[in-house]
């Protein structure tokens, strides 16, 4: 039977008069990745630190690992691992200095800064000071910081973000080993294409509220809408796009339609991009 | 935990150059300025005075030797001396004056003192200039003048030793809260920039507690304080008089240190508000250190800073040989400052980071 890692009830945190999160619930199991997606400002990072016990709930609740973090939060985080969005290394010192100050924090025995290092792309430049270290390489670190304790629930936040491809793919790759070896991954991110390819299950998050929360493949099927894009040669020469929506009745003729009167060039399914189902639910895009 | 977090603050500490310079330039400044004073009080006022021709010969030996005063030939030049900081003081006596004096008539007598002579250093010169033309009045007259042996000791005479105190003495408490100082610019700083970089966020989604995190910072600033004035107090060597006694006021003094610490950096966000804002403090908490080295201009409000008591206790134990009994006051005093400074400041600081 699947465990559930992370599980909240009506979670809510207002500042003020503000409520930055309203009221939500969801649960995670063991293993799962989670793409929590939403724009600046929509309660992402908020929902974080009440998950992760920096912040105390202003109403609901909160459990993770099956504790209360209200009343456990020290307890769980021994399982814990957060990758902050802003870069927060001691840069003054070097990679292994900085890693092996957070083993000793977690209590961690015997730890080898060299493996984990290897494994995030940044062995051989292990005692070089932080500061001189690219974005890249600062976030790959935050990351290898983040698995110093073999955590059981990993919360990365916008781990991705202005990285070049080769960091990203470094982060993408260990994102699904830490999955497959029961880590549940609770992913941050306004980027849909990363959500997309990483997690299990996505949820929207918009002005504080979950408006959707489901496989994307589901969130596809629900909100998009699947087309046949063609370009064709029309008899009298000239260039055409055609998109013919695969669910409808119509579909079959028009599709045979290409190949009877024109010249098909190319021709390729579409489907609706989780940015668009997105923009479709709430009505506002991830940037805003 | 709390050992790795002060190994932590240590090697970013001694890491930035600005600090590890001026910690290590700073005590070896201090060391150095304090032997380069006297060793000895040098209370030697140099003073002027002016005689007219014929009484040159006649009181120019006995006022040379009673006062060790230096003879100048005209008003002007005496004047000019006495402003140009040559003289701390100079005395005019014409013809008429000393006529005047001979035959025991009240006199007035022109006497220059130079800029800044505090009002208890202009009356010991009264004193000493009456005394002289009292001396050459009984001389002359055979008049009974009652003068009595008036001894003042500058400053004040903490534990009735009578004996004045040499200047690097006094400079003494003053080198210490300067190295208190540095410290806590450095303290400021370091826990500035654990809530400015967000590395406290880091640290704290560990299983290390808050209240293990300000013990490691307090524990941090209480070390390298000590640790400082300590090696200062040792290489001047006063740290053999009252060995446990002054250690237990520079721990104590440490503590204040710490607590202010805290206070500065639970509102600064970058160095250079720590450092605006720790000069400022400086200033405040310097200010009996300046009363120690010049004791006349002492007054009751410096009571209100809390280094005074700070101050005031090393003033005594290092330079008076003050027991427990005689500075228990201060350091109870000193101890509450100490817990709410270092109370407020903790507060402070976790609505920072939390």
């Amino acid at each position: 039977m699947t465990q559930i890692s992370i599980s909240t009830s009506n979670l809510t945190y207002r500042y003020g008069n503000l409520t930055a999160v309203d009221h939500i619930s969801f649960d995670v199991s063991e293993g799962e990745v989670l793409g929590f997606l939403g724009p600046n400002g929509a309660g992402k990072t908020t929902a974080v630190k009440m998950l992760t016990g920096q912040l105390q709930p202003s109403e609901g609740s909160v459990t993770v690992l099956g504790k209360d973090m209200r009343k456990h939060a020290k307890q769980v985080q021994q399982f814990l691992g957060v990758s902050f969005e802003t870069t927060n290394l001691y840069e003054q010192m070097s990679a292994v200095e900085n890693l092996e100050l957070f083993a000793r924090l977690f209590s961690v025995k015997n730890f080898m800064a060299l493996p984990l290092l290897e494994k995030v792309g940044l062995s051989g430049r292990e005692k070089e000071r932080v500061a001189n270290y690219s974005k890249g390489m600062k976030q790959r670190l935050m990351l290898a910081r983040a698995l110093v304790n073999n955590p059981r629930v990993l919360f990365l936040d916008e781990p991705t973000d202005g990285l070049d491809p080769v960091s990203s793919q470094t982060i993408h790759n260990i994102i699904r080993e830490s999955s497959k070896s029961g880590t549940t991954v609770f992913l941050t991110t306004h980027d849909m294409v990363e959500a997309d390819k990483l997690s299990d299950r996505v949820a929207f998050i918009n002005k504080g509220k979950i408006t959707a929360l489901d496989k994307p493949a589901v969130l596809k099927r629900q909100f998009g809408k699947r087309t046949l894009k063609a370009e064709v040669e029309t008899a009298n020469g000239t260039i055409e796009i055609r998109n013919i929506p695969l669910d409808q009745a119509g579909t079959a003729e028009q599709a045979r339609l290409l190949f009877m009167d024109d010249k098909l060039l190319t021709a390729h399914t579409e489907e609706a991009s989780l940015e668009d189902i997105f923009f479709k639910i709430t009505g506002r895009g991830l940037t805003g | 935990m709390i050992g790795a977090l002060i190994l932590k603050d240590l090697k970013i500490f001694f890491r930035n150059k600005f600090f590890t310079l001026i910690t290590f330039l700073g005590l070896a400044a201090f060391i150095a300025v304090y032997y380069v004073m006297p060793a000895k009080p040098n209370d030697t006022l140099p003073i002027a005075v002016v005689l007219p021709g014929e009484a040159k010969a006649q009181y120019g030996e006995f006022l040379t030797d009673t006062m060790e005063a230096d003879l100048v030939d005209s008003e002007s030049i005496l004047m000019n001396a006495v402003k140009n900081g040559d003289y701390m003081a100079g005395l005019v006596l014409t013809d008429e004056t000393l006529n005047s004096i001979k035959q025991g008539k009240d006199v007035s007598v022109p006497v220059y003192t130079a800029p800044g002579t505090t009002p208890e250093l202009r009356q010991a010169f009264i004193d000493i200039f009456t005394v002289v033309m009292n001396n050459i009045s009984f001389d002359s007259s055979k008049t009974y003048i009652n003068i009595r042996d008036n001894v003042t000791v500058l400053g004040p005479d903490l534990l009735g030793i009578g004996q004045p105190i040499s200047l690097r003495d006094r400079m003494l408490p003053i080198m210490l809260m300067m190295i208190f100082s540095i410290e806590l610019i450095g303290l400021a700083n370091l826990i500035s920039e654990e809530g400015e970089r967000g590395t406290a966020s880091a640290l704290l989604v560990t299983p290390l507690r808050i209240t293990s995190f300000f013990t490691a910072k307090m524990l941090l600033g209480i070390g390298m304080a000590f640790l400082e004035v300590l090696i200062l107090a040792a290489a001047t060597g006063k740290l053999f008089h009252s060995t446990l006694l002054l250690i237990t006021t520079l721990t104590i003094g440490s503590l204040l240190i710490t607590g202010i610490a805290f206070l500065i950096a639970s509102f600064t966000r970058n160095f250079m508000s720590v450092l605006a804002w720790s000069t400022l403090i400086l200033l405040l908490l310097s200010l009996p250190g300046v009363i120690v080295m010049f004791p006349t201009l002492s007054s009751s409000w410096i009571k209100l800073i809390p280094s005074f008591y700070l101050v005031d206790s090393l003033n005594r134990i290092l330079n008076y040989q003050a027991g427990w009994g005689q500075v228990a006051r201060n350091l109870l005093i000193l101890l509450a400052v100490d817990g709410i400074s270092v109370g407020l400041g903790s507060m402070l600081l976790r609505r920072r980071f939390q």
